[in-house]
C-alpha cells in the first residue's frame, strides 16, 4: 500500500485518478482504519487529506455556511459560528457517537460511510446542506446531499471527493430527536430532524430527515407536504408525524428493532421535533 | 460482634493495594507480555451450529509460511473434560457443537500468518439439522446435540435425557391443594435472555513449554490452580512441572474460570519450543465466551386474602448450550432461589438444563441468580396486586425469620429479610407520592457465601517487610488486592500498604480454588488469617524473650512488638525476624466446614441443597418511563445487603455499586443474540454495556449480621448484589407504566410493547 | 514496521511497548484505549498512526510529572476507589483529563458526558465520577493552563 500525504485538492484529485478504485481516502478514518487493518489487499493508495487546509475550514459568506470535509463532529458541535447558524446541525454532532470519536470522525468521512443513521448526515439533509465536490475531469459542481447520496449508491462518483457541504443560513426553527437502546454512544435506532421557516403560524420549507429507517437516510418529503404553506396545528403535526411513519419511512426489522416499532418512532419523534422546534405556536405545545 | 485486634485495621476503608499500578498504567495484564521470540496463535472455529466432521487435513495448512504447529483432534488426547458430564473434547472429532467451537489452533512466526494457515486447514463438514432454543430441544424427535448421551461418564444426582443434561426439583407439601385454598392465584411466564461476562479485557494467555518438559502459562484467570490441574491432567503433565502465573485481571465475572486462550496456547506450546502467543480479539472472544444462561420459567403461586402466601410451582428451563462445561449450577440454585426468601408452606420448584448447538453457557456472577430473582420477584408484585396489597407489605407479611426452614428444611439462624427490606424501602423513599411517568419497585432474596481450599504464607522478613502468598487471584472485586492486606494488617499490627503481595502465581504452592461464588475473602481470608496468626504467635514468642516481658502485656504496633503501655520499650517485627536469621513465616489453611443440615426427602437430584452462612439482599429503584418510546431511566437503585462483617468496607461498595450497573444491563440493555452463525453481536457497539449516562445514583447499605463461619463473622458479598436490581426495575416499571414485559432485557421496544398491549386490551 | 493504516494503539503498543494504554474492543466503542492528541481524547485503536504525526500525544504514562509521583486524578481514582479490574482506568483517566483541560470546572452532568464513551463493567461509575470531581480543582493548579493554551493554538 502506498501512502499519500497531498497538500492540494488537485493533488490528491491526480492521485485518485491514478489509482482509480484502489484508492481510499484518509479523513478522520474511524470506520476505515478497521476495514483497512483487517483486510488491506484490495487497497493500492492510502491518501490521507490532513494536509489540504481549506478543507479543515468553517466560514460564513454570502447566507451560506462552508463546512470543509476535514472539519470533526467535535469543531461541529462547538465552533460557534456554527452553533449560532445551524444550531440543529451542532446538537447532532454533540450527540454522536462518544467524546473520543467526535475527535476523530469528519463531516466528509460521514458522509462518504453511508451510514443511514448518521446524526450529521439526517442533519444536514434537513438543513438543506448542499456538497461542494471536487472532481477530476471538471471543475467542482455543488449539488444537493441528498443527490448525491443517491448517486452514491449508483456509485458513480468514483474519482471526486467531497470538499465542502454549504448549509444555508436562514431565519428558522429546528429540532433533533433520536432514540437510542441505552442512553448514550450508541447508532440512532430512529433519527429525526426538522427545519423550517416561519411565516406567522405558517410553515415554509419544510424539511425532515430521517434516520434508521431505510437504506440510506431519508427526506420524509410527505410529512412535509403536510406541513408546508399551511397554518400549524396540533393535528397537522401529527398527521404530518402519521405520513411520515406510514408513507415515508422504509423500515425493516433487523438484530436491534422491529420495523414497527422504528416506524412508530418516527411517529413519536417527528410530532416531538415539530412540537420542540414551533411549541411556541398555539395549540401544540405539549 | 466480629473479633477486633487493637489496630481495628479491619472493616476501616483501604484504597487497594493495586490502584496506584492500575492508575498509572503499569499494572501488567496477559496481553502487555510481549515476549521477543513468541509466536502468535490463531483459531480455526467451526462456521456451522451443528455437523459431522467429515475429515480434517492439516496437510497444507503445515506447509504455509511462518508455521510452527497446528494443534486438533488428531494430535491431542481423545479425553473427556469434567465438567460432571464428560461430554466435551479439547477439539471436537465427530461433530461440531456450535458455531465458532475451535476446531484447530495454529501457531506461526506472525498473526497474519498463522490466521492464513488456518483458514488452510482442510475441514470437510457435514452440515446438520441444529437444535437453537430450548423448545426445539424438547420436541419430539428432537435432533440430538449428543447422539451419545446415554454412554457418557456422569457424576451422582447428574440428570440426562437426550437433550436434557440436568434436572433438579424441591417439592415441600401439597401444592395443588394450597393452591386450591388460596383467594388469590396468579400464574406468569418469564423468557431470560442470554448474557455475556462483559469484562473489558479480552481473554490471552501464553504458554511456553520448558526443558524440563513442564509448562508455564502466563494467564488472566479467575482460578489458576484449576486451571493448572485440569491442564496437567488433560497432557499428562505433573501439576508440579505446569505453572500458572495469573497477571492483573481485566475483569472476569464468571467468564475467566474456565480456560480459553490457554487451553489452546498450551496445546500449540507442547509441539515447539518458544512460547506461543494466542490473544483475543473482542469478536474473537464473543465467539466461545461463556454467557449467562438464556432460559425461561413459569410460576403459580396462590395467597390468602390477608396476604399470605400458601403455595408456589415454579418450573425454571435453561438453555446450557452444547456442552454441560459450569452449567449446572445455575439450574440447582435458581430452584434455591425461587420462593425464597418467603415463608410458603407448599412449594414444587424445579429447574432443566438443555442443551442447544449454542455457546456453553457458563457460570457468570450469581449464576441463575439474576433470571429467577427476575421472574420471582415480578411474580410476587402480581400476586400482590391481584390480592390489592403494597408490594412491600406483602413481602414483610412473608419474610423469613429466625427460626424458619428453607425449601429445603435448613434451619435458617440470623435472618436480615426484613432488615434489607426496610431499608431499601426507606432509602428509596417507598412512601413519597411521585409525578406520573415515575415509580418505585423493590426486590429480595438470598444467597450462600462458599467456601472454597485456600492456602496462605504470610512472611517477616528482617527488613521488617511482610510478604503475603495467596492463591487467590485478583481480578478486580478487591478480595485479595484490598481485603486479605487488612486482614493481616489487623493481626500483625501494620501497616496495609506495606504489605507485598504475591497473588494466583502456583510456584507459590498456595492452592486456591478460585475467585466465584463470592468465596474470596470468605475462603482465602480465612487463609491467611489463619497464616497471619500463626506468625503473630510466633513474633509474640520471640518478642518474649527480647523484651523479657510477658506475653500478655506485648502488643504488635505499627511494625513493632512493644509492652503496653511503654512505647520505648519495644522491637521491630523485623529486628525479630533479623535475630531468628529467617523469615518469621506463618501458613495458613481453610478449615473445612460441613454444609448445614437439610431435608434430603424434600429434594432430588440437588447437589446445592443447604447453604452456609446465608446472606439476604434488598434492592429498591426509582424509574422513570416514557411509555410513548419504552425509554426507561433508572434515577436510583438502593440496595440493602446482609454482609455479615465488612471487612474492606470500600471494597463492598464497589461491589454493590457495580453489581447494580451490571444487573441494570442484564434488565435493560443486555442481550446476546443468536443467528445461524453463532452470536451475531460480539462487540460493544452491539452487545450494550451501561454507560456512565446509563447508571443511576446507587446507595449501599450494608447490614451487618455476623456469620458463625466466615472470618471475622463476614458473608459472601460478590454475588448478591447483582441478583435484585433488574428484578426491582421491573416492579418499578409496572408502577410507573401499569405494565412491564416479562422478558430481560427490558429494551425499550419491549416496554412500549408491554405498555401498548395493555392499554390496547383495555379499549 | 508501521504501516500506513496502523492504529495508533498498536504503535504504542506493539512497537512502543507502551502498554498501559489497553486494547478493549479496537471498533471505538469501549474507551480503553483513549489518549490524549494535542489535548483532545481519541480512540488510538480508531485513530490512524500517521495522523499523530507532528502533534502531541499524551498516553497514561506521560501522566505522572515524576515516575512514582501521582497525577491529581490518579490519586483521586485511587481515594474514591473508581478502580476495581483497572482495565478501563488509564482510558478513563485520560477521558477525564481531557474534560479538565477545555472545562475545569465541570459539573456531575458535565463529566458523564465526557466520559460516556467510556465502558467500565466493575465499578458502577459513581466512585469515578466522584474522583473527577473531587480531582478538578486540584488539576485546575496543576496542568491545566499549559495544556489549555497548546489546545488554542492548533485551533
Amino acid at each position: 500500500m502506498q501512502y499519500f500525504e497531498p497538500n492540494f485538492v488537485d493533488e490528491a484529485l491526480v492521485l485518485l485518478d491514478r489509482f482509480g478504485s484502489g484508492a481510499r481516502l484518509l479523513a478522520g478514518g474511524t470506520r476505515l482504519g478497521f476495514a483497512l487493518r483487517s483486510d488491506p489487499r484490495d487497497v493500492a493508495a492510502l491518501i490521507n487529506l490532513k494536509r489540504i487546509r481549506e478543507l479543515e475550514r468553517v466560514e460564513e459568506r454570502d447566507g451560506t455556511l462552508r463546512i470543509g470535509a476535514l472539519v470533526t463532529a467535535q469543531r461541529i458541535a462547538t465552533t460557534p459560528v456554527i452553533r449560532e447558524h445551524a444550531p440543529l446541525l451542532a446538537r447532532a454532532a454533540g450527540s454522536m457517537g462518544a467524546r473520543q470519536l467526535r475527535s476523530i470522525a469528519t463531516v466528509g468521512g460521514n458522509i462518504c460511510s453511508g451510514d443511514p443513521a448518521s446524526d450529521l448526515v439526517v442533519a444536514l439533509v434537513a438543513c438543506g446542506a448542499r456538497c461542494e465536490i471536487a472532481g477530476v475531469e471538471e471543475p467542482s459542481r455543488v449539488l444537493p446531499l441528498e443527490r448525491w447520496l443517491d448517486e452514491r449508491a449508483t456509485g458513480v462518483q468514483a474519482k471526486e471527493l467531497i470538499g465542502w457541504v454549504h448549509v444555508p443560513v436562514t431565519q428558522h426553527v429546528a429540532a433533533y430527536e433520536k432514540m437510542t437502546q441505552r442512553r448514550a454512544f450508541e447508532m440512532a435506532l430512529v433519527a429525526v430532524a426538522f427545519r423550517a421557516q416561519r411565516e406567522g403560524a405558517a410553515l415554509r420549507d419544510v424539511r425532515i430527515a430521517l434516520g434508521g429507517v431505510g437504506p440510506a437516510v431519508l427526506r420524509a418529503r410527505g410529512a412535509e407536504a403536510v406541513l408546508s404553506g399551511a397554518p400549524l396545528s396540533a393535528a397537522s403535526a401529527r398527521e404530518a408525524a402519521r405520513t411520515a411513519a406510514e408513507r415515508d419511512a422504509r423500515p425493516r426489522d433487523d438484530a436491534r428493532a422491529s420495523a414497527e416499532y422504528r416506524r412508530h418512532l418516527v411517529t413519536t419523534l417527528v410530532e416531538r421535533a415539530i412540537r420542540n422546534a414551533c411549541g411556541d405556536i398555539a395549540g401544540i405545545a405539549s | 460482634m466480629p473479633e477486633r485486634s487493637g489496630s481495628a485495621t479491619i472493616g476501616s476503608k483501604l484504597p487497594r493495594l493495586d490502584s496506584p499500578a492500575k492508575a498509572q498504567g503499569q499494572a501488567v495484564y496477559v496481553a502487555d507480555l510481549q515476549p521477543q521470540d513468541a509466536l502468535a496463535a490463531a483459531l480455526l472455529r467451526s462456521p456451522h451450529p451443528f455437523a459431522r466432521i467429515v475429515s480434517i487435513d492439516i496437510g497444507d495448512a503445515k506447509q504455509m509460511p511462518g508455521v510452527r504447529a497446528i494443534a486438533y483432534s488428531g494430535n491431542t488426547p481423545a479425553k473427556s473434560l469434567d465438567f460432571g458430564i464428560k461430554d466435551q473434547l479439547l477439539f471436537p472429532r465427530d461433530l461440531v457443537r456450535y458455531a465458532g467451537e475451535p476446531v484447530a489452533a495454529i501457531a506461526a512466526e506472525t498473526e497474519d500468518q498463522a490466521r492464513a494457515a488456518a483458514t488452510a486447514v482442510k475441514v470437510a463438514y457435514e452440515p446438520l439439522a441444529p437444535v437453537l432454543s430450548i423448545e426445539e430441544a424438547l420436541a419430539p424427535g428432537a435432533p440430538l446435540v449428543h447422539p451419545d448421551w446415554q454412554s457418557y461418564e456422569k457424576g451422582a444426582n447428574r440428570v440426562t435425557d437426550r437433550n436434557i443434561c440436568g434436572l433438579n426439583r424441591i417439592r415441600r407439601g401439597d401444592v395443588t391443594a394450597a393452591l386450591a385454598r388460596a383467594d388469590a392465584v396468579v400464574e406468569s411466564s418469564f423468557i431470560f435472555s442470554a448474557g455475556a461476562p462483559g469484562y473489558l479485557e479480552p481473554r490471552a494467555a501464553i504458554a511456553l513449554r520448558e526443558p524440563d518438559g513442564g509448562l508455564t502459562v502466563w494467564c488472566g484467570s479467575q482460578s489458576p490452580y484449576g486451571n493448572r490441574d485440569d491442564l496437567a491432567d488433560f497432557f499428562g503433565l505433573d501439576p508440579q512441572r505446569v505453572r500458572f502465573i495469573n497477571q492483573f485481571v481485566g475483569g472476569g465475572f464468571g467468564g475467566k474460570i474456565l480456560m480459553a486462550a490457554e487451553w489452546y496456547a498450551a496445546a500449540l506450546a507442547l509441539q515447539c519450543d518458544r512460547p506461543v502467543r494466542l490473544v483475543f480479539s473482542r469478536h474473537e472472544d464473543g465467539l466461545n465466551l461463556f454467557p449467562r444462561h438464556g432460559g425461561k420459567a413459569t410460576f403459580r403461586s396462590g395467597a390468602s386474602k390477608e396476604g399470605r402466601l400458601l403455595g408456589m410451582e415454579a418450573a425454571f428451563f435453561f438453555d446450557t448450550g452444547a456442552y454441560v462445561g459450569y452449567g449446572a449450577g445455575t439450574a440447582l440454585i435458581a430452584t434455591m432461589l425461587a420462593s425464597a426468601p418467603y415463608r410458603i408452606p407448599a412449594v414444587d420448584l424445579s429447574a432443566t438444563l438443555v442443551y442447544t448447538n449454542k455457546q456453553v453457557a457458563g457460570s457468570v456472577r450469581a449464576p441463575g441468580g439474576p433470571q429467577a430473582t427476575f421472574a420471582k420477584e415480578l411474580h410476587i408484585d402480581e400476586l400482590a396486586l391481584a390480592l390489592g396489597m403494597d408490594p412491600l407489605e406483602f413481602r414483610l407479611r412473608n419474610a423469613w425469620q429466625d427460626g424458619d426452614r428453607s425449601p429445603t428444611g435448613q434451619l435458617l439462624e440470623g435472618v436480615r429479610v426484613k432488615e434489607t427490606l426496610e431499608e431499601a424501602a426507606r432509602a428509596i423513599g417507598w412512601e413519597a407520592r411521585r409525578a406520573p411517568g415515575r415509580g418505585v419497585g423493590i426486590a429480595c432474596s438470598w444467597w450462600f457465601s462458599a467456601c472454597g481450599r485456600s492456602e496462605a504464607r504470610v512472611e517477616v522478613r528482617d527488613d521488617g517487610s511482610v510478604h503475603v502468598h495467596s492463591g487467590n487471584p485478583e481480578v478486580g472485586t478487591g478480595s485479595a488486592a484490598g481485603a486479605l492486606p487488612l486482614i493481616v494488617a489487623d493481626r500483625l499490627g501494620i501497616d496495609p500498604t506495606a504489605i507485598v503481595l504475591t497473588l494466583g502465581d502456583t510456584a507459590t504452592q498456595t492452592y486456591d480454588g478460585g475467585v466465584g461464588g463470592s468465596a474470596s475473602t470468605f475462603s482465602a481470608g480465612q487463609a491467611v488469617k489463619a497464616a497471619a496468626e500463626d506468625v503473630r504467635r510466633q513474633l509474640l514468642e520471640r518478642a518474649e524473650e527480647a523484651l523479657e516481658a510477658r506475653r500478655d502485656d506485648i502488643e504488635l504496633r505499627e511494625g513493632r512488638a512493644q509492652v503496653r503501655g511503654a512505647a520505648d520499650h519495644g522491637i521491630p517485627i523485623g529486628e525479630l525476624a533479623a535475630q531468628a536469621g529467617t523469615p518469621i513465616a506463618g501458613r495458613g489453611v481453610t478449615e473445612e466446614i460441613s454444609d448445614p443440615e437439610f431435608d434430603a426427602s424434600l429434594v432430588q437430584s440437588h447437589d446445592f441443597a443447604s447453604w452456609l452462612a446465608p446472606s439476604f439482599v434488598t434492592s429498591a429503584a426509582e424509574v422513570e418511563v416514557d411509555a410513548s418510546t419504552g425509554r426507561v431511566v433508572v434515577h436510583k437503585i438502593a440496595t440493602a445487603q446482609d454482609v455479615g462483617f465488612a471487612v474492606n468496607p470500600a471494597g463492598v461498595v464497589g461491589q454493590i455499586e457495580g453489581g447494580a450497573v451490571q444487573a441494570l444491563g442484564y434488565g435493560l440493555c443486555e442481550e446476546l443474540q443468536f443467528g445461524p452463525a453463532g452470536i451475531i453481536n460480539t462487540g460493544f457497539h452491539d452487545y450494550l454495556l451501561p454507560t456512565i449516562i446509563d447508571a443511576p445514583k446507587v446507595e449501599a447499605i450494608m447490614v451487618e449480621s455476623p456469620s458463625g463461619a466466615g472470618p471475622f463473622g463476614m458473608k459472601g458479598v460478590g454475588e448478591p448484589p447483582v441478583t435484585t436490581p433488574a428484578a426491582a426495575i421491573g416492579n418499578a416499571i409496572r408502577n410507573a407504566a401499569g405494565a412491564v414485559p416479562y422478558t430481560v432485557p427490558m429494551t425499550p421496544e419491549r416496554v412500549w410493547r408491554a405498555v401498548k398491549d395493555r392499554r390496547d386490551s383495555r379499549i | 514496521m508501521v504501516e500506513p493504516q496502523s492504529s495508533l494503539l498498536s504503535v504504542l503498543r506493539d512497537h512502543l511497548k507502551l502498554t498501559g494504554t489497553k486494547e478493549g474492543c479496537s471498533t471505538g466503542y469501549c474507551g480503553a484505549c483513549t489518549v490524549l492528541v494535542d489535548g483532545e481524547p481519541v480512540n488510538a485503536c480508531l485513530f490512524f498512526a500517521v495522523d499523530a504525526d507532528h502533534r502531541s500525544v499524551t498516553t497514561i504514562e506521560g501522566l505522572s510529572p515524576e515516575r512514582g509521583e501521582l497525577h491529581p486524578l490518579q490519586s483521586a481514582f485511587i481515594e474514591s476507589g473508581g478502580l476495581q479490574c483497572g482495565f478501563c482506568t488509564p482510558g478513563m483517566i485520560m477521558s477525564a483529563l481531557g474534560l479538565l483541560l477545555a472545562h475545569p470546572a465541570p459539573d456531575e452532568a458535565a463529566v458523564r458526558e465526557a466520559l460516556a464513551g467510556n465502558l467500565c463493567r466493575c465499578t458502577g461509575y459513581q466512585s469515578i465520577v466522584a474522583g473527577v470531581l473531587e480531582a478538578a480543582p486540584k488539576v485546575r493548579g496543576a496542568d491545566a493552563a499549559p495544556a489549555r493554551k497548546r489546545a488554542r493554538s492548533r485551533a
